[in-house]
């Protein structure tokens, strides 16, 4: 009798759990479209004239960068020849212990300069800032290593433009990717910060460090990936953006408001998902002092990254990506606590908190429980079979869903073949794929609850092709340390 | 009465015949989704090919007029027009003078007024924005009270290029019409509203600035002079003058006011900032500084060095700029003066300057 109490109990969970799961991001798809269809009924960002772009408040973009030998020279070009009117790039370079340093001395004739400016977020010591001879819009910033955030941190601080732009320094932007990353704050002088889609460069040919023709990647573990960002971002990041409900802004390309970010703490650095913790103690932040702002996703595809191609690196990153996620939620877990509402509160928090940070343990629980169910007996092999059609046609439309957003918005894939095979990917997905990322996620939930590795900000490693480089550069010998001063106490 | 064992059986049963319904129904609608996708490229490839064709027809006979050779255009048939308009929109917005008065009478002649205003009044959002673009390179007076109308439209692209064709069709009447809008941040951000002013003629702007200046409440006073500030023309000087006097205490209008002076200012305007280097206000004294690089000369010196001691950074850094560019000082007298300098702030800021400019001549 209790063991066929405890098999009802856990059939209900596990079929409210998928049902609120589905509702949610179906409900999540529709606040997509809508805003997708706001978008297409306003071309006006294609079509601002120049004068527009020229009138735009200068941004400092932040490349935090360690080890990045393999990509940072093309990456800083790119940066360099983006369309804005007025940029600086600030690379920090985190203590790296590879080429990364050498290799922008060389590629940018880079000297020691005596910067002074304003600490106003602690870091790890500054060892000496470089300044291009070539490019007089670039510095850089060395450090001892101190993490991505702590990177952050002291770019930040070197920043000198109002609006700061984190990229990592493996991104692929377009060449007007700050020029429609900006538009939002010049629309709204509440907009504090703007987040927007990054897609897969793996398949795409680039050229000087930008995307000159889009293709999908060979290797089927990066063809998945394809899919799950563009359900990612197309649907699970654009669908909160109406409500103001944005949890998380990609470190992969974001643009900030300086001042709000310095008021906020700027980023912590014990976490591993900084992104997402900044955003929401944003939220927070502008809540608790009462201020009217806008955190905002264009769904413009801005940005490219390499996915990873191999398993093991795929897994570190999303058992990262987990404990990011849970180290944020429990640093503002006063986000649903304090007084004042809004969909942020009552919403986006709660739907995060069941659905993606606890969601992986009533998810293996029922892909186990089912099939248990179906060898030992004591579920019958049609109700197996009912559940294994509902999770994968539930979790086909969602897909699908995110293919036709795709086509309808920015029709980014060319070809009737881009087509059929992603959505082969959205149907081979729910065969293994989906489940292998469930338990790296819990995974990343456990080590979280048992503190491993927790309190500590780390970079995420992943094993790079980066196929699209030049030719590694030799190594030349760094330039004497300069000495930098600062007025913290001042 | 029935036993209760079969009638769990019974509802368990229907419980997983309407699981597998849905699932049946949701795999139905992916497939859906699929076919709709693919219908949806279809279409956009369809289109895609047909503006393109559009553009190889239209393009050589635009250009023919613009040159002045080549035959009369002849008809324009409807389903090109979105496309060709486009094309002519962006030579428009490229050629002037002789070029420009031909490629605008082909355009008369093909018939674009009659067709952009009936686009305009039930197009598609493309055709109706490449419409609106049109009409004001036309300067179709007939379509003025619609595209007033666009002015108050939900989409800010309509909104903003209903402004710019209707100061194309009469500069003075439009600034008059849009002064009072612009003043809403909101709904016309300031670059916006920059853009579409500074596209007037200076001569007809300056006295329709002046009567909006006059009619605007405080806070838009604050947005006025940040868009007087953006429009670095002559014809802003005298409102920029006016709302200075006007500013008092209002730290942010004084802020903006400076920022525009710094931009479009005269040397006789440094008397107005000078007393402003010793605001309490940091961002006052910041901007200003900078004004005062700009319009200062020797005698702002003292001033400016001791505003290298200033408490905030910013200010520090923008005096030694202003020290380095009104003197016209070079690296050794600047060296000279950071080594004499007793705040050990101040040295790094004149070194920084110092060290960019060697950094410039390099």
């Amino acid at each position: 009798m209790s063991n066929s109490l405890a098999i009802d109990i856990s059939q209900w969970v596990i079929l409210a759990y998928f049902i609120g799961l589905h509702v949610g991001y179906l409900l999540l798809d529709a606040s997509a479209v809508v805003a997708l269809l706001r978008q297409a009924r306003d071309p006006s960002g294609e079509l601002l004239p120049q004068a527009d772009l020229n009138l735009a408040p200068p941004v400092s973009v932040l490349v935090p960068a360690f080890n990045e030998q393999a990509t940072v020279v093309s990456t800083v070009r790119a940066l360099l020849g983006l369309n804005y009117s007025q940029h600086e790039v600030v690379v920090v370079n985190d203590g790296s212990t590879d080429d990364t340093m050498a290799r922008l001395v060389a590629a940018f004739s880079l000297v020691a300069f005596p910067e002074a400016y304003r600490i106003r977020l602690a870091t790890q010591p500054i060892r000496a800032v470089y300044r291009s001879t070539s490019h007089p819009n670039l510095r850089v910033i060395d450090k001892d290593n101190g993490g991505k955030s702590d990177a952050l941190n002291a770019g930040i601080n070197a920043a000198r433009f109002p609006l700061f732009c984190s990229v990592d320094a493996d991104s692929v932007l377009h060449r007007d990717s700050l020029g429609r990353a900006v538009r939002p704050f010049l629309e709204d002088a509440s907009t504090i910060a703007v987040g927007g889609t990054v897609r897969l460069a793996n398949g795409c040919t680039i050229v000087d460090g930008f995307v000159e023709k889009v293709g999908l990647p060979r290797r089927p573990l990066a063809l998945l990936q394809v899919v799950e960002y563009l359900r990612s971002f197309l649907f699970g990041r654009l669908g909160w953006s109406p409500f103001n409900a944005l949890m998380v802004i990609s470190g992969a390309f974001g643009v900030f408001r300086k001042d709000v970010v310095l008021d906020a703490g700027g980023y912590r650095t014990d976490t591993v998902g900084e992104d997402m913790e900044l955003v929401m103690r944003l939220h927070r932040h502008c809540r608790a002092g009462g201020r009217k702002y806008r955190i905002v996703f264009i769904a413009d595809p801005i940005c490219w990254t390499e996915a990873p191609e191999r398993l093991g690196s795929l897994g570190r990153q999303r058992i990262r990506w987990q404990r990011g996620l849970v180290e944020s939620l429990a640093a503002n877990r006063r986000l649903v606590l304090e007084p004042g509402g809004g969909p942020v509160k009552w919403l986006a928090f709660p739907f995060t908190f069941l659905f993606e940070c606890v969601g992986p343990v009533i998810e293996l629980f029922g892909y186990v429980f089912f099939l248990a169910g179906a060898i030992f007996g004591f579920l019958s092999m049609d109700a197996t079979l009912a559940f294994l059609v509902v999770s994968l046609g539930f979790g086909m439309t969602l897909s699908v869903s995110a293919l036709l957003l795709e086509e309808i918005s920015f029709h980014v894939y060319p070809g009737a073949r881009c087509l059929a095979v992603l959505f082969g990917m959205a149907v081979v997905e729910n065969f293994g794929y989906r489940q292998l990322t469930t338990v790296w996620r819990l995974v990343g939930l456990v080590r979280w609850t048992f503190g491993r590795g927790r309190g500590r900000a780390e970079w995420g490693r992943m094993d790079r092709t980066s196929t699209w480089q030049a030719e590694p550069r030799p190594a030349v010998p760094a330039l004497p340390v300069a000495v930098t001063t600062a007025d913290a106490n001042r | 009465m029935a036993d209760p064992a079969s009638t769990a059986l019974v509802a368990a049963g229907a419980a997983i015949r309407t699981a597998m319904a849905v699932g049946v129904v949701s795999l139905c609608v992916a497939l859906l989704l699929l076919l709709v996708a693919a219908a949806v490229r279809c279409w956009r490839a369809r289109t895609a090919r047909r503006d393109e064709r559009a553009r190889r027809r239209w393009l050589p006979v635009f250009l023919a007029a613009v040159h002045g050779r080549g035959d009369p255009p002849g008809t324009m048939p409807a389903r090109e027009r979105t496309a060709a308009v486009e094309v002519w929109n962006h030579l428009m917005s490229t050629v002037s003078g002789d070029g420009g008065r031909r490629l605008r009478q082909c355009g008369q002649d093909l018939g674009l007024a009659g067709s952009s205003r009936r686009k305009l009044a039930r197009g598609r959002s493309r055709a109706r924005l490449g419409a609106v673009v049109a009409l004001g390179h036309l300067g179709d007076r007939p379509s003025w009270d619609r595209l007033v109308v666009l002015l108050d439209d939900a989409n800010s692209g309509i909104r903003i290029d209903a402004a710019r064709a209707l100061v194309r069709i009469d500069g003075t009447e439009a600034v008059g019409l849009l002064l009072p809008r612009f003043l809403d941040s909101e709904r016309w951000y300031r670059s916006a509203a920059v853009s579409v002013l500074g596209e007037a003629d200076p001569a007809r702007v300056g006295p329709a600035l002046d009567a909006g200046i006059a009619a605007a409440p405080p806070a838009g006073r604050r947005q006025l002079a940040r868009i007087l500030g953006g429009l670095r023309s002559p014809a802003a000087l005298a409102g920029v003058r006016r709302l200075m006097t006007e500013a008092g205490d209002d730290h942010e209008l004084l802020s903006a006011c400076l920022d525009a002076l710094a931009g479009c200012g005269e040397p006789a305007d440094a008397a107005v900032v000078r007393p402003l280097l010793d605001h309490p206000a940091w961002f006052v004294r910041l901007k200003a500084v900078t004004a005062i690089g700009r319009l200062g000369g020797p005698e702002d010196l003292g001033p400016l060095n001791r505003l290298l001691s200033d408490r905030e950074w910013w200010v520090r850094y923008r005096s030694a700029q202003a020290v380095s560019s009104i003197a016209g000082l070079g690296a050794d007298e600047l060296e000279r003066l950071r080594l004499a300098h007793p705040d050990p702030f101040a040295r790094d800021a004149v070194a920084q300057v110092l060290a960019e400019s060697e950094g410039a001549a390099a």
